[in-house]
């Protein structure tokens, strides 16, 4: 079962693989916010953890495919044992990868010294030079704990209980739950989810959502949602406004208003640039 | 012939009022009576479809604009086609300083387009926004999902050709 | 190796077992010393527009996902030398370095109590979106700190250039709201001798206020031996701050100088060094002119002058003496130009329709028409009513004057019409950052950052504009550095600034 840790209204997912199943086969794409390990100082391409926007994480949970918990708080006081077990557990990596590392290094001299047999006998030289090839073996350079490969791990790298969030009402680390704003947006996003579009936040644009015709990572964008209510005031110079936002970025502006039957009104607008 | 301006509730266009009496050229011109005639909208509103029919017809060139009353909205739309031949077109007048909410919109497109010819391509109107300055700006709202146009087409035409594209059309 | 699953027990029976992320094997461990540090470039083509359901579409869109996941599945692996290692204390929200840091100490920490401190959004990028996705493009990111906000005076005189290294000694903590008061620079010893006669607050004795001599400041009154120095009563030092620069208690004076500069730490416990404050109203210059001569000035101190520089005391009465004072006598034209008034403004013979006159009754001629011209254009009721004309004919009348008489609003800065009233807190926004550019780093010193780029406040797109008075208040707090504004979206950040700009007057016409 997929878990997505709930804090503070924010929803993060911490692996990989569940990163993957939601997009993959949820169309839920969420946002990556972590460094990315190979990367650290960049901004083009981020890491783990995925954020979801808060109609990401409730429609997962609704559907059944997550469960949203909130974030396990570490246990306060003093962390003696954890931190004993983890010092073992370094010790005893240290000692295997000394292991390792004697072996690639042994590894590494007999290539050589095939390498320098092989090279000799083609050119067919005088008797073999003794014993280079087998000098270092003996006096081995110590592997030393600077050299030690450590991870830094993303997630936490030990299991741990987490209380189950209640996402039908508003709590600390949900508010969203009852908020009509976003109640408003849910059933939208819901809506366009289930017609097959895919979504992220839409900011930067002047909306509430992104519509995608497909995976962002290889597709535009085609619409940009603005959610309203149906009676909500909209005056005309800020759908003007929105109007060539939309025109200015080639995207089709969206009304959306959810209606009492429980659909979802959709209107499009563009400039109409009559000539 | 009825008098603009007047005792016509708070819908009273300043400048038409200003006018009153005098010899004025809008007041007179068949079109704005026959707009004032449907009975179906206040003064202002009917100023405010009149510059937009003038508008279309005159600085757009539409081959046909024909004023149509919805009483149920105590609106007047207008229905023309850009060019002789082509789809029938309805626009909605409106001030810029009308309420307006998703809702209306939607009503507005549904009473308007009870009209339309053909029933099975989705409700669309375009509404004509007016600015106190008389400045028009129109804007086309369509039920539904319309995609924008794609990028490449626009770009893979450089800026001559497209500009002589636009040319010929009109 | 598997690490022991020490795995707690279920606290509660609803409860859910998060599962652990990934643990790298030895064997991974140690082969990642091997492994692609590129980023690979998203070389996948360009987006499509449409989904067309296409093999070859899917195919693009698997490449790509599949490098998506590669990378993010991708875990930190570092040489436990190149690491630090430190604490996290959560009740005073810092992280404690135990091991020395690396090379981003010179951009971010803060030393405190003999240790090396991070805040924590330092200490962990992932805990502030603003901060890390700055970091990550090279800029420095330092909280803001609004004791360093220095006023276009201090930074013309070039004060931090000067003594900036000399200051580690710790500092009053500022306020988060400053205050004007608190702009003012901190008071520094003043090594030169009073002069009174600079001295607003000097008492009634002015006008008999005699002895400059700064000697008087001290135990040991003495007497100047200029006559035009009268001796007189000594005079009690100004300001007890004040402690008369002695060349042999340099060290006394330097800590004790500066009524402000205080020893006092601030909430945290931590010293932050700030730039030293000059009190411009502390500091005297001896007033060496006729009406009140001061003629005895003391050695400054050694700290204050440039190494190879060397003073010395000096009494200047001899000099003055040998000074002409008499008063300057001007000639009447010196006198005139002085009273701003030019009698001559022109040369007569300059004026070429006066040359083309071949005789004085031409010349005479001219004046009068020249006469006559000015007073058809004074007509006496257009200029002698109550209500004139704006402008007067002979008036240089180009359009710009025009509009400028005529205007009604002026136009105004956003820095302008800043009182007290305005710097009290309204509204939450608050400057979170100062940023320095990412070029700058190798000269970044932590202890004198210098200006920054940009300061930066954190808001939400759900959030309201800040309104005028929320803005001159933010602009004030930055000085004359330029103020963005970044609005996070779910994780998705834009960067905003408000631009000062003026609008074109039309001088078309």
């Amino acid at each position: 079962m997929l878990v997505v840790e709930v804090k503070a209204g924010q929803a993060l997912v911490w692996s990989a693989e569940a990163a993957r199943t939601l997009r993959e086969r949820l169309g839920v794409g969420g946002r990556p916010v972590g460094s990315l390990a190979r990367g650290p100082r960049q901004n083009a391409r981020l890491g783990l953890p995925l954020l979801l926007l808060p109609e990401e994480a409730r429609l997962l949970a609704e559907i059944g495919a997550a469960t949203l918990v909130t974030a396990p708080r570490r246990e306060s006081g003093p962390q003696a044992q954890a931190a004993a077990a983890y010092r073992r557990e370094q010790e005893a990596g240290f000692r295997e990868q000394r292991a390792l590392a004697a072996e690639a290094r042994q590894k590494r001299l007999k290539d050589l010294a095939e390498h320098i047999a092989r090279g000799r006998a083609k050119k067919q030289r005088g008797p073999p030079e003794s014993g280079q090839g087998e000098e270092g073996a003996g006096l081995q350079p110590p592997f030393p704990e600077t050299a030690m490969l450590v991870q830094l791990p993303t997630a936490r790298p030990r299991p741990a209980w987490a209380r189950p969030l209640d996402w039908h009402h508003p709590s600390p680390d949900w508010p969203h739950a009852g908020n009509p704003a976003h109640e408003l947006r849910y059933r939208v996003y819901k809506d366009l989810w289930e017609r097959g579009y895919f979504l992220t936040s839409g900011g930067k644009f002047g909306g509430d959502f992104l519509v995608y015709p497909g995976d962002p990572l290889r597709y535009h964008a085609h619409f940009v949602a603005q959610c309203c209510a149906p009676g909500d005031p909209l005056p005309l110079p800020d759908l003007v406004c929105a109007g060539r936002l939309g025109t200015n970025v080639r995207k089709t502006l969206l009304l959306c208003s959810p209606q009492p039957d429980g659909s979802v009104a959709y209107t499009s607008l563009h400039w109409a640039g009559l000539p | 012939m009825e008098a603009s301006g007047g005792a016509d509730g708070g819908g009273v266009h300043p400048l038409l009022g200003a006018l009153d009496g005098q010899n004025n050229w809008m007041t007179g011109h068949p079109q704005f009576l026959e707009m004032l005639e449907l009975d179906v909208a206040e003064t202002s509103q009917v100023y405010t479809a009149f510059l937009v029919y003038l508008d279309l017809l005159e600085a757009r060139n539409w081959h046909e604009v024909k004023s149509v009353g919805l009483p149920e909205l105590q609106l007047i739309c207008l229905h023309g086609h850009e060019k002789e031949g082509e789809r029938l077109q309805i626009v909605v007048p409106t001030s810029v300083h009308a309420a307006f909410s998703h809702e209306r919109i939607r009503e507005i497109m549904t009473h308007a387009c009870k009209l339309q010819v053909e029933q099975d391509s989705p409700m669309s109107i375009t509404l004509a926004i007016v600015e106190s300055d008389s400045t028009i700006v129109y804007y086309k709202l369509t039920d539904g999902f319309v995609m924008p146009d794609p990028p490449d087409a626009a770009e893979e035409i450089d800026g001559k050709q497209w500009r002589k594209k636009k040319k010929l059309k009109r | 190796m598997e690490p022991a699953l020490e795995q707690p027990q279920q606290p509660e029976p609803q409860a859910v077992l998060v599962p652990a992320g990934r643990v790298l094997s030895s064997e991974e461990l140690f082969a990642a010393r091997s492994r692609d540090q590129k980023l690979p470039l998203r070389s996948h083509g360009q987006k499509v527009f449409l989904p067309d359901g296409s093999e070859a579409q899917e195919e693009q869109l698997q490449l790509c996902r599949q490098e998506l996941w590669t990378l993010l599945a991708e875990e930190r692996v570092e040489r436990r030398g190149s690491l630090v290692t430190a604490e996290w204390s959560p009740q005073h929200g810092v992280v404690t370095l135990k091991t020395f840091a690396g090379k981003f100490w010179q951009t971010m920490g803060f030393s405190e109590g003999g240790q090396q401190r991070l805040y924590p959004e330092e200490a962990v990028y992932l805990l502030e979106c603003v901060f890390s996705h700055l970091k990550r493009l090279g800029y420095v990111v330092r909280r803001f700190q609004p004791g360093l906000v220095q006023s276009p005076y201090e930074r013309q005189l070039n004060l931090e250039s000067s003594s900036s290294e000399k200051w580690h000694g710790k500092r009053k903590r500022r306020n988060s709201s400053p205050r004007p008061a608190d702009k003012k620079p901190k008071a520094l010893e003043n090594p030169l001798p009073e002069a009174d006669g600079t001295h607003e607050d000097q008492t009634t004795s002015v006008q008999s206020a005699p002895d400059q001599n700064s000697r008087s400041l001290e135990e040991k009154p003495q007497e100047a031996s200029h006559k035009n120095n009268p001796e007189g009563s000594n005079q009690p030092p100004e300001s007890p701050s004040q402690v008369p620069g002695q060349a042999e208690h340099p060290g006394r004076t330097l800590k004790e100088g500066g009524g402000s500069c205080s020893t006092a730490m601030d909430d945290n416990g931590n010293d932050r060094a700030c730039k030293p404050r000059w009190d411009f109203e502390k500091i005297a210059f001896p007033n060496m002119a006729c009406d009140r001569p001061h003629t005895l000035l003391l050695t400054p101190a050694p700290e204050l002058l440039p190494g190879n520089v060397t003073a010395r005391e000096i009494d200047a009465a001899p000099w003055c003496q040998k000074l002409n004072q008499r008063k300057e006598k001007l000639s009447r034209r010196e006198k005139e130009q002085q009273r701003g008034t030019t009698p001559f403004r022109n040369d007569v013979n300059a004026d070429p329709e006066v040359r083309r006159c071949t005789s004085w009754r031409a010349y005479k001629e001219l004046l009068q028409r020249r006469w006559q011209r000015k007073t058809w254009n004074c007509p006496p009721n257009l200029w002698d009513q109550p209500v004139t004309p704006l402008l007067n004919p002979g008036q240089p009348a180009s359009p710009a004057t025009v509009l400028q008489q005529i205007s009604l609003l002026q136009t105004t800065h956003l820095t302008e019409g800043i009182d007290g009233r305005l710097l009290e807190k309204s509204g939450d926004m608050e400057i979170s950052f100062d940023i320095y550019q990412a070029d700058s780093v190798s000269s970044f010193r932590k202890n004198d950052p210098g200006r920054p780029y940009a300061r930066m406040c954190i808001s939400g797109f759900d959030e309201p504009v800040p309104d005028l008075r929320t803005l001159k208040r933010l602009s004030f707090q930055s000085g004359d550095v330029p103020l963005i504004f970044a609005l996070v979206d779910h994780g998705d950040i834009a960067f905003y600034s408000f631009r000062d700009f003026t609008l074109p007057v039309d001088l078309a016409h």
